[in-house]
């Protein structure tokens, strides 16, 4: 399978296999809805869909997506699979298990390690733990090791040990009540067993932010948008820091911990980071502005 | 399952008169109703609640009790579409009681007339049967529901039929204009959650706030919670508060206002969907064309 790469908008580029038919198109189409990238225009579509070779940006690789059980081919060998891919031993090429965005990261690039790293970043409603993640979860039930935590609704639960706390001994626990919320990082996560989760930083053996989160309000989002804003930030909490002091947690399991000096900023700061996602970049200043003079 | 970091947020922000989405406290989220191709069938969001209703006739026998009259059931199936918290193929508690207080709201409130769907007494009837859907849910699924319900039996049309001493014929709908349902009147379901606002210091119960559409994430937080079904008419079809903390009788006929004045809303938003898409699917004025009033010739 031969593939061209097309410009859809400005920034984003889309990888269209020519096997692909046009129901699949449609279908990546709507994964690049879904996975909270600048809305794209049909119309435009289609015309980098017949337009060839002549698009501006024919051959650049930016942006490629991909459904469950696509063909990729690049070599499994020198890559580090990220998540949506399954490693199958007996496959060569990697296969993806999820809808998405493909990424890979630059082996040049000293930031990721010199890595060479391909992962799917598609916008799930479930969230699977994996490690290192951080993220928000609700005390369900106490018991004599530690307690039992839920970080998505609906889902079995993970185990957060009396002991992952900084500076946890037999006789320093820490208490935590039921219903109460913790921010913390998965500490391990398989598919088998119970995932873990600990309230300690690794590199410190300190808190470093971990623990248990008081007052606020946190709610859900999701997955995709928490992961953006975690690890590529956004304009709307930047521009709301300039106009009031606020605490923020952002857990990759769809949930946001906000906290400011009273309810009614809270609740404000809360419409903000909720409706941000509908907003064209340009926007984002007045919305934030309008929202927060609001009496 | 909520946090207690959430269930205090809410309750304070309630005390100084906010809620999560911007709202008042007597405020409901505006309903809209959109029909599809076929008579009967009613999608209606209110907020983030989407439900399908889905109205649909069939010929059988009356109940040997009631011979004069035809047959309406509401089937109200909350599967875990709408939201995991509903589990498929099983009833919970709180599925059973949204069922219940639509069934008395729409079907025992004498909405439809039931004697006007008796074809042969005692041996054929109509049998209307609503199925409802829920698509997504964020709270209100007993007011979307019989606002949705509602408007479907207004929306529906059954074929007509000719009965000839004991035969029934159904006629065609291209051959014959479909009739529409004798409906009585418009019951409109109002529910308001109810709040226990704490003082700081006692721990005393200050005062019990009643918001109006509660959301799902409210109504994890309320004390109970009291439907209210009335029509344009001011009757009162049922008040329907099953549990939680009490409230004066007096609050009660105050709601019982407030909801007559949402009910009047909920009314003239179905009454205009109705009459846009009876306009729609009248386009050329085929109806005044085709009427048998008409002078057979032209002068």
């Amino acid at each position: 399978m031969s593939k061209i790469t097309y410009s859809i908008f400005g920034s984003s580029l889309v990888e269209v296999y020519t096997g692909m038919s046009m129901y699949k198109l449609l279908l990546a189409l709507a994964t690049l809805q879904l996975t909270c990238l600048p809305t794209c225009s049909l119309n435009l579509f289609y015309h980098a869909y017949f337009e060839g070779p002549s698009c501006p940006a024919y051959h650049t690789i930016h942006t490629m997506i991909c459904l469950p059980g696509d063909q990729i081919d690049f070599p499994k060998q020198d890559l580090t699979l990220g998540p949506g891919f399954l490693d199958d031993p007996l496959a060569a090429d990697p296969i993806p298990i999820v809808a998405g965005e493909v990424h890979r990261t630059d082996p040049e690039d000293k930031k990721t390690k010199n890595q060479n790293l391909v992962y799917i970043d598609s916008d799930t409603r479930r969230y699977i733990p994996a490690v290192n993640d951080n993220v928000i979860g609700t005390v369900t039930t106490r018991h004599a090791e530690g307690y039992k935590v839920s970080v998505s609704d609906l889902s079995p639960g993970v185990q957060l040990n009396a002991m992952a706390f900084p500076n946890a001994s037999k006789k320093n626990r820490v208490n935590l009540a039921n219903d109460a919320l913790v921010y913390a990082r998965v500490s391990s996560a398989s598919r088998e067993v119970e995932a873990e989760i600990e309230c300690i930083d690794p590199q410190s053996g300190k808190a470093g932010g971990y623990g248990e989160l008081k007052d606020g309000f946190c709610f859900d989002a999701p997955i995709a948008f928490t992961r953006q804003l975690l690890f590529k930030g956004h304009t709307v909490l930047d521009t709301i820091g300039e106009l009031v002091p606020f605490e923020i947690a952002i857990g990759v399991n769809g949930k946001i911990w906000v906290k400011s000096e009273d309810v009614p900023t809270t609740l404000k700061i809360y419409q903000c980071i909720d409706k941000c996602r509908e907003w064209p970049e340009d926007q984002v200043r007045e919305n934030v502005e309008q929202i927060m003079s609001a009496p | 399952m909520i946090s207690i970091n959430d269930r205090k947020f809410l309750t304070e922000a309630l005390k100084v008169s906010k809620r999560l989405d911007g709202r008042s406290m007597e405020e409901q989220r505006p309903m809209e109703v959109t029909f599809g191709s076929q008579f009967g069938h009613v999608e209606l969001t209110m907020g983030k609640t989407k439900v399908v209703v889905r109205i649909s006739a069939e010929i059988t026998k009356p109940n040997e009790r009631r011979p004069f009259e035809g047959i309406f059931v509401v089937h109200t199936d909350i599967g875990s579409m709408a939201s995991p918290i509903f589990e498929n193929n099983h009833q919970s508690e709180q599925e059973i009681m949204i069922s219940q207080v639509v069934e008395k709201a729409v079907r025992r409130s004498g909405a439809l007339d039931l004697e006007s769907l008796c074809i042969v007494a005692g041996k054929k009837c109509w049998e209307i049967r609503a199925d409802v859907h829920y698509l997504d849910f964020d709270g209100g699924l007993v007011d979307a529901t019989c606002a949705a319900v509602m408007a479907g039996l207004y929306h529906f049309k059954k074929p007509d039929v000719d009965v000839d001493g004991g035969a029934v014929t159904v006629c065609d709908m291209e051959e014959r204009h479909p009739v529409a349902l004798s409906v009585l009147h418009l019951p409109v379901s109002v529910t308001y959650g109810l709040f226990e606002l704490k003082n700081d210091e006692t721990n005393e119960v200050e005062k019990v706030e009643c918001v109006l559409d509660c959301t799902a994430i409210e109504r994890q937080v309320q004390n109970a919670e009291i439907t209210i079904t009335i029509n344009k008419n001011r009757d009162i079809c049922q008040i329907s508060k099953p549990s939680g903390v009490s409230i004066e009788g007096y609050r009660i006929v105050e709601l019982c206002e407030k909801a007559f004045q949402e009910a009047l809303k909920v009314t003239e938003m179905i009454d205009k969907a109705l009459k846009e898409d009876e306009e729609m699917r009248n386009k050329g004025n085929w109806k005044a064309l085709l009427s048998a009033e008409n002078d057979r010739y032209e002068k």
